[in-house]
């Protein structure tokens, strides 16, 4: 079989990006210390977790089994961590072979995670040098766009934090391991909450900008990875590759990595304690609720996407126009200015949003009239438009006339 | 951290005798062999380690690797089965030794003018015969000095050197290895000392960022002390080498 290489990337890709960072931009318009989006989504199962950083998507699950622990440490339990690159990631991940990514992975979230002790293993064991409980933590790489670590870590540490192992009873000689039904099973003990944070490193330090993008990480010269839990405390460290740092700027990415920690262990202890009140009341859980609710927020906002470019917008049905009076209402405003800018709009969709629409809508807020007259105005304006000729410009003159005189009620009246 | 508190005394001695900021007695050779390029012996300590360097050479195996601009640098790291207090066969593919060799290489390509030799590659082959802790830094150092003598242009002496924190405020440097498994964290350092810039940085365990600095600090002060070291016995064997040539009596 013959083996995909590596994109690689151009020159002009790479002094395009190194351009842009001299003029304090990154491509996808973060800040240099900007982190991307955090989503922390649950399955039905026990530590089951998937998590998306950007475009990266990661998915950990965790599972145990009883096994004999190791004779140097017969008290504690066995935790196991191991990520697994698929071609489903990128094409030049191969299934079996250990490639040097694959190794630095793994290592790194190991110190991580387990050189230090944050999984309390010895509540783990069942007894001594004979029984305990095999934690493993299989994170399985979904896709890759770049800083597959960090996202790595988050899913590992929120799926250990949300699993639960089953109950053990001893009688005597026996062992009884209690069904999730029987008797409520039991969470894992985690002393503290360390999550891996990565800064790429460009020009031999003069730019450093946190959590990389795939091709930033292509153009990158080294990379700074900060194992740091919430008490700022850090768990493993390391700098490797062609760049020569400071020492002083060494420290500030530190500094800078414990206030990011903190934040993410915030996020993930929200994430889990949600997920776990919505299995106490019953509520549906899983990955399916989010998947089909995403397909219809994506499937309106592409509509309202393609009508803001229409120049003449056709008249719909009366039932969609029902639906959507708000969506209708922006369109006709849109149509007089074109200047318009992009708002964030669920998880992975943007809404373009005319900047006039808002700064209209302040108008009115600041007048005297009460709040509720503001609510109100799109239905008057959806009437006066039906009752109107095709041209939308006339539309909008009423509506801007409205705001001064207040004549709107005797029209719709 | 009762058993941290006993890493040093109340004296300020470790437990082999040293103070908190000596290093263990370094020595070193270079020139051991005469097929590879480059090779070289240091003992720091226990830790005993041999270097091979070869090359620059055409690049061998995949010829696609080869990079238009720099040489490609491949580091293998390995353990001799007998270097450990239990006797073990270490295959060369486990993870740890995977992961030193991506280490040493991450540090190598930083120090050596890569760039100065287009569609070719190095080799550098590091065996550790005695592990007494600190086998990084011994790594790194004895490959710079088989560096050095294979004659490959470096930017400067490529020195690393381990550091560790006692009794939560006191760091001390160059690791045993009896104090590595007492516990108490692991900061190791590739520098290079003449700029003091840092090239590779690795920690394991936890301490608070706040101790880092004068960790980080120390460290590289033990990377200065490495470096002269180093110095030295790189001027002994040109002096050596020149004088067995009679160049030293012609001048």
């Amino acid at each position: 079989m013959s083996k995909i290489r590596e994109y690689t990337i151009s020159n002009c890709e790479k002094n395009f990006l190194l351009k842009c960072l001299k003029d304090q931009t990154r491509l996808d318009g973060r800040a240099f210390d900007e982190f991307r989006n955090i989503e922390i989504e649950f399955g039905k199962d026990y530590g089951c977790c998937c998590v998306s950083l950007g475009q990266t998507r990661v998915l950990a699950q965790v599972t145990c089994e009883i096994q004999v622990p190791k004779s140097s440490r017969p008290s504690e339990g066995i935790l196991n961590i191991n990520i697994e690159l698929n071609p489903i990631a990128a094409p030049n991940f191969e299934p079996t072979s250990k490639n040097d990514l694959f190794t630095q992975l793994n290592r790194t979230l190991e110190k991580c995670l387990k050189d230090s002790k944050a999984v309390d293993l010895e509540s783990l064991c069942i007894k001594m040098s004979e029984k305990v409980w095999a934690l493993r933590v299989d994170v399985n790489v979904l896709n890759h766009e770049g800083n597959i670590l960090d996202c790595a870590s988050i899913a590992a540490l929120s799926a250990l934090h949300h699993f639960r192992r089953p109950d053990v009873t001893c009688d005597g000689e026996d062992f009884i391991i209690h069904k999730y039904s029987q008797r409520d099973p039991i969470p894992i003990v985690i002393h503290h909450y360390p999550v891996c944070i990565t800064y790429s490193i460009f020009e031999r330090g003069e730019f450093i900008l946190a959590d990389p993008t795939l091709l930033e990480e292509g153009v990158a010269d080294a990379f700074l990875t900060v194992g740091m839990n919430s008490y700022k405390e850090l768990c493993g460290l390391h700098l490797g590759g062609k760049a020569e740092l400071n020492p002083d700027i060494l420290i500030q990415i530190t500094q800078k990595a414990g206030n990011r920690a903190g934040i993410v262990v915030e996020q993930i202890k929200k994430a889990v304690k949600e997920e776990n009140e919505k299995r106490l009341e019953d509520k549906s859980i899983g990955f399916h609720n989010k998947l089909c609710s995403t397909k219809n927020i994506d499937f309106e906002d592409l509509e309202t996407c393609f009508d803001q470019w229409r120049i003449a917008p056709k008249r719909k049905h009366k039932d969609t126009e029902k639906n959507m009076i708000g969506e209708t209402v922006e369109e006709q405003i849109q149509t007089e200015n074109f200047s318009v800018k992009i708002e964030k709009k669920g998880s992975q969709s943007a809404v373009l949003v005319p900047e006039e629409f808002e700064e209209v809508g302040r108008v009115w807020g600041d007048s005297d009239e009460d709040e509720d007259a503001v609510v109100e105005i799109p239905k008057k304006i959806q009437t006066v438009s039906l009752l109107d000729s095709d041209s939308e410009e006339e539309s909008t003159i009423v509506l801007n006339a409205n705001s001064q005189t207040k004549k709107m009620e005797e029209i719709t009246i | 951290m009762s058993r941290n508190r006993e890493l040093i005394s109340n004296i300020g001695l470790r437990l082999d005798g040293r103070r908190a900021l000596e290093l263990r007695r370094i020595r070193c050779k270079l020139g051991l062999f005469s097929e590879p390029d480059g090779s070289a012996y240091i003992e720091q300590g226990l830790t005993k380690v041999l270097a091979a360097v070869y090359g620059p050479h055409q690049v061998r195996g995949n010829r696609s690797k080869a990079q238009h601009d720099c040489a490609i640098v491949n580091c293998q790291f390995s353990m001799a089965v007998f270097s450990t207090g239990e006797r073990k066969r270490r295959p060369r593919g486990d993870r740890k030794s995977t992961e030193m060799s991506i280490h040493l290489h991450q540090a190598l390509i930083a120090a050596i003018k890569v760039e100065l030799y287009p569609w070719s590659q190095i080799d550098v082959y590091v065996e550790v015969l005695h592990a007494d802790g600190g086998i990084y830094p011994a790594c790194v150092n004895a490959a710079t000095l088989a560096l050095i003598d294979a004659g490959i242009p470096l930017k400067e002496y490529l020195c690393a050197c381990t550091a560790s924190l006692a009794s939560n405020d006191i760091p001390m440097i160059d690791i045993s290895h009896q104090e590595e498994i007492m516990g108490g964290p692991t900061l190791t350092v590739a520098a290079l000392p003449m700029s003091g810039k840092v090239v590779l940085l690795e920690m394991s365990q936890r301490f608070h960022v706040d101790h880092l600095p004068k960790v980080l600090d120390k460290a590289l002060k033990g990377c200065i002390d490495i470096k002269n070291i180093l110095d030295e016995a790189v001027k002994n064997n040109v002096r050596e080498i020149g004088s067995s040539t009679g160049w030293a009596s012609s001048t």
